[in-house]
C-alpha cells in the first residue's frame, strides 16, 4: 500500500477542509484572523518583554513570563488536541474505512495527525511562536534551533498526550459521550484562560513600576512548558538540558500516542459504532400551535445538549463578569456599571445563543424549506425562542447585578430595559451571522460557526455593543427619563426588524443540495 | 378530475459548470408508482430536491397536485412528502417528539396526527424505540423515522430518494406495502433507487435518467420493446448504465 501517498492525500484533505471551511474560499478568513491574533499577541509580548528590560528586571522575570505563556498554551492545546483527535478520528465517517484498509493503527493515527495538522498546529503558531520570537527579539538569548525545538515540543506533547488520553477514553465510553465531555473540559480550560487573561493581565499592565510582573512566581518546574522556556532563556548546561528534555518529552508523547493506537485503536471502532441515545420522559404530544411546537423543540434541543448548555452558561458568566474585571482600573457609578454588565451579557446572548440557534438545527434546517411554513415564519419562531431565553437570562442577570450593586428596583428596571433593547439588536445580528456562517456539520459545540464565523460574530457583537455602551454612558449616572425607556426598546426593535427579515431571506434561499 | 400529483416541465439546474438536470420533463399520475433510475450523478437526487423545494431550479416548472411550486410554494409543499437520501432528523428529539413537531409544521389536527403517527410507528416497528432520542438510532431506524414523517400528512405526492438504504428485509417489505397502499389511495409516488429488481417489481412505470436528461421512460413491457426476455437491468445497461455526468 502507498502509505506515503495516503498520508499526503490526508494532509491535503485537512488543508482543503480548513481552506474551504464548508464553503469555497471561506478559509481565507481564519488565516487572516489567525495572522491578526498572532500579530496582536506579538505586539503584547514585545511591549511586555521590552518594558521588563527597560525596568532592569532580572532576566528570570521574563523567562518566568515566557514559561507561563507556554504553560497556558500547553493546557489549552492538550484539551483542544484531544477533542480534535476524537472529533476527527473516532467520530469521523471515514474511520471504519481506514480501519478496514491494510493499515497499521499507527499509520491510521499518522493519517489523522496529517489531516488535523492545520487545526493542531494553528494555535501553536498563533500563541506560542509569537511569545518565543518576541522573547528572543526583546531580551536576546535563544536561537532559531532552540525556538524550533521548543515550538515542536509544545506541538508534539499536547498532541501525543491528548491522543493517548482520547484513545483511553474511547475504550471506556461511546465516542459521542467522550467528545461531549472533552468539549466541556475544553470550555472549562477556556474559561480559566479567559479569567486569567481578563483579571490578571490588565492589573499587570496597570502597575507602573512593573512590580507585579517582577514578582510573578515561576511556573511548575516539572512542566514541559517550563523546559521549553528554559531552553530559550537559560544559558549553558541548563539550556542544553532543557532542550534535551523538550525533545525527549515531545518524542515520548508521540511514541506514547503510537503505542496507545497500536493497543487500543481496534477497540475504538466498535465503541465508535455504539450510539448513545437516551429515553425521553413523558409522552410527546403535538403542541396546540406552531409557536408552541417550536418552543418545545427548542427547549428539548438546548436542554439535552449539555455541552452546548454548559458552554453557553460559562460564556454568559464570563461576559457579565467582564465589566467587573476592569472596574478597579476604571471606576464607574453603579447605574452605569449595571448597564455595562447587562450590555456585556447581551453580547453573549448574540454571540453564543442567537448565532448558534440555526446551526444547532444542523441539516434539519432543511425543514424550513421543505415544510409549508416559509423561511420568515421559521426565523420569527426561532427568534421568539431565542428571545424568551434572552429575557429570562437578562432578568436573572439584572436581579443579580441589582443585589450585588445595591440598586433600587427602579434602577434595576432601567438597566433591564436598557439590556433588553441592546439584546434585540445583538440577538437579531447573531441569528443573521449564524444563518450565513453556520456550519451544519459541526462536531465541537464551540465550532458551530467555524473560526471565521466566530470571529465575524464576535466582531459584529463588539461593534454593536460599543454603540450601546456609548449610549449607556451618554445617559449618565442618574435616573433615566421615561422617554428614553420607551425610545430605547423602539431603537432595538428598529435594528432587529430588518436584520430578522434579512435572516429569513438567507434561510429561504439556502439550498440543500446533496453536493 | 383531480390534478396529477406531479408535473415537471423543462426542469434545469446547474452547479457551476455541471449541468445536473437539463430540461427534464416528467409526470406522476394518481395511483402510480414511478421508478427513477440512473447511474450515480445522473441527476436523480437533484431532481427530487428541486421538486421538493430544497433546491431552486434555474429553469422549468414544477406543479404538485395542481399547485405551482414557484407561485404557491406553501400549498405545493403541503401536498408532498420527501424521504431524502440522508434523513433530516433532530438528533436530540425522540421519534415521537419529531413526528409531533412535523405534525405542527403541516398544521395537522392533534388527535388525528397522533393516531396516524402511532399507526406508522407500529407498522414500521418503531413503537418500542419511539421515546428514545434519535441520536441512538441505527441507519435503518432513521430511515423509518423519515418515512413516517413523509407519510404523516398523507400527501398526494410522495418522493423517496433511495428509501431502502439501511432497511432490513422486513422493513423493506413494510415500506413497499406502504407505497402500494399510498398509490391505491390515489397518491403518486416517485422513487429513486439503485435496486433494479425492486423497481421491476414495485413500479408501474420507470424513468431512466442519464446526464440530467431522460434516456427512456415507460412501463416495463414498453421498455422491453417486445423482447420479453430482456430484464430491466438489460434495458438500464443499454440506456442509462453507461455513466452519469459527462
Amino acid at each position: 500500500m502507498n502509505v506515503r501517498g495516503v498520508l499526503l492525500a490526508h494532509g491535503r484533505m485537512g488543508l482543503r477542509s480548513v481552506w474551504h471551511a464548508g464553503r469555497p474560499r471561506r478559509g481565507l478568513m481564519p488565516l487572516v484572523l489567525a495572522t491578526l491574533v498572532a500579530s496582536v499577541l506579538a505586539m503584547t509580548f514585545t511591549v511586555t518583554f521590552r518594558a521588563l528590560g527597560a525596568a532592569s528586571a532580572p532576566s528570570e522575570a521574563s523567562a518566568r513570563l515566557l514559561g507561563w505563556a507556554f504553560t497556558l498554551a500547553l493546557v489549552l492545546l492538550g484539551l483542544g488536541d484531544a477533542l480534535v483527535v476524537v472529533s476527527a478520528g473516532a467520530t469521523a465517517p471515514d474511520l471504519e474505512r481506514l480501519l478496514a484498509a491494510p493499515l497499521r493503527p499507527r499509520q491510521v493515527l499518522s493519517l489523522k495527525f496529517a489531516e488535523t495538522l492545520p487545526r493542531t498546529l494553528g494555535p501553536v503558531l498563533t500563541i506560542a511562536l509569537p511569545a518565543a520570537v518576541c522573547y528572543t527579539w526583546a531580551r536576546g538569548g535563544g536561537n532559531a534551533w532552540s525556538i524550533a525545538v521548543a515550538i515542536a515540543a509544545l506541538w508534539a506533547i499536547p498532541l501525543g498526550l491528548g491522543s493517548a488520553l482520547a484513545l483511553v477514553l474511547l475504550r471506556l465510553a461511546p465516542a459521542a459521550r467522550v467528545r461531549e465531555s472533552l468539549a466541556v473540559l475544553a470550555t472549562v480550560a477556556f474559561v480559566a484562560g479567559w479569567l486569567a487573561n481578563t483579571f490578571w493581565v490588565p492589573r499587570l499592565a496597570a502597575s507602573t513600576d512593573l512590580a507585579s510582573l517582577r514578582a510573578i512566581p515561576p511556573p511548575p518546574p516539572w512542566s514541559p512548558a517550563t523546559w521549553a522556556a528554559d531552553a530559550m532563556a537559560a544559558s549553558g548546561a541548563r539550556a542544553a538540558e532543557a532542550l534535551a528534555a523538550c525533545g525527549l518529552a515531545g518524542a515520548g508523547a508521540l511514541v506514547l500516542a503510537i503505542a496507545s493506537a497500536e493497543r487500543l485503536m481496534a477497540g475504538v471502532q466498535s465503541r465508535a459504532a455504539v450510539a448513545a441515545g437516551s429515553r425521553v420522559r413523558g409522552r410527546a404530544r403535538r403542541a396546540p400551535t406552531l409557536t408552541g411546537a417550536f418552543l418545545r423543540r427548542d427547549l428539548a434541543l438546548f436542554s439535552r445538549d449539555w455541552p452546548v448548555l454548559l458552554d453557553l452558561l460559562s460564556r454568559l458568566a464570563l461576559w457579565s463578569a467582564l465589566p467587573l474585571a476592569i472596574l478597579p482600573l476604571a471606576p464607574l457609578p453603579a447605574r452605569e456599571l449595571a448597564r455595562d454588565m447587562l450590555v456585556a451579557v447581551t453580547l453573549s446572548l448574540g454571540n453564543d445563543v442567537a448565532a448558534r440557534a440555526l446551526p444547532l438545527e444542523r441539516a434539519s434546517l432543511a425543514w424550513a424549506r421543505l415544510a409549508p411554513v416559509g423561511g420568515a415564519r421559521w426565523v420569527r419562531r426561532r427568534a421568539l425562542g431565542v428571545g424568551l431565553l434572552g429575557v429570562v437570562i437578562l432578568g436573572a442577570a439584572a436581579s443579580i447585578v441589582g443585589v450585588a450593586l445595591h440598586l433600587s428596583p427602579r434602577a434595576v428596571a432601567e438597566a433591564f430595559v436598557f439590556g433588553l433593547s441592546a439584546a434585540a439588536s445583538a440577538m437579531a445580528l447573531g441569528l443573521l451571522v449564524g444563518a450565513v456562517l453556520g456550519d451544519p456539520d459541526w462536531r465541537d459545540p464551540r465550532a458551530m460557526l467555524g473560526l471565521g464565523g466566530r470571529s465575524v460574530s464576535a466582531a459584529t457583537m463588539l461593534a454593536q455593543g460599543a454603540v450601546w455602551l456609548a449610549l449607556a454612558h451618554a445617559l449618565g449616572p442618574g435616573p433615566v427619563g421615561i422617554g428614553w425607556l420607551v425610545a430605547l426598546p423602539c431603537l432595538g426593535a428598529l435594528v432587529a426588524w430588518p436584520v430578522l427579515a434579512a435572516t429569513a431571506r438567507v434561510v429561504e434561499r439556502r439550498e440543500f443540495s446533496a453536493r | 378530475m383531480a390534478a396529477p400529483p406531479l408535473v415537471v416541465e423543462a426542469l434545469s439546474k446547474r452547479f457551476g459548470s455541471v449541468h445536473a438536470v437539463a430540461g427534464l420533463s416528467l409526470d406522476v399520475r394518481g395511483g402510480e408508482i414511478v421508478g427513477f433510475l440512473g447511474a450515480n450523478g445522473a441527476g436523480k437526487t437533484t431532481t427530487l430536491r428541486c421538486v421538493s423545494g430544497l433546491v431552486t431550479p434555474d429553469a422549468g416548472e414544477v406543479t404538485v397536485a395542481g399547485a405551482s411550486l414557484a407561485r404557491e410554494p406553501l400549498t405545493a409543499k403541503a401536498r408532498l412528502g420527501l424521504v431524502p437520501d440522508r434523513p433530516f432528523l433532530y438528533e436530540r428529539l425522540s421519534a415521537r417528539e419529531f413526528l409531533a413537531f412535523v405534525a405542527a409544521l403541516y398544521d395537522l389536527p392533534a388527535d388525528a396526527s397522533e393516531r396516524r403517527a402511532e399507526e406508522l410507528l407500529a407498522r414500521l416497528a418503531l413503537t418500542e424505540h419511539a421515546d428514545r432520542t434519535i441520536e441512538g438510532y441505527s441507519l435503518g431506524m432513521r430511515q423509518k423515522t423519515a418515512v413516517a414523517a413523509a407519510l404523516l400528512h398523507s400527501p398526494p405526492l410522495l418522493l423517496l430518494d433511495e428509501p431502502l438504504n439501511g432497511l432490513d428485509p422486513p422493513a423493506a417489505r413494510v415500506l413497499k406495502d406502504l407505497l402500494r397502499e399510498h398509490a391505491r389511495g390515489g397518491g403518486g409516488v416517485l422513487v429513486s433507487t439503485h435496486l433494479l429488481d425492486v423497481a421491476e417489481r414495485l413500479c408501474d412505470r420507470v424513468v431512466i435518467l442519464r446526464a440530467g436528461r431522460i434516456a427512456a421512460e415507460g412501463t416495463l413491457p414498453e421498455l422491453r420493446a417486445g423482447r420479453s426476455e430482456r430484464t430491466l437491468e438489460d434495458v438500464f445497461m443499454e440506456l442509462g448504465g453507461g455513466g452519469g455526468l459527462p
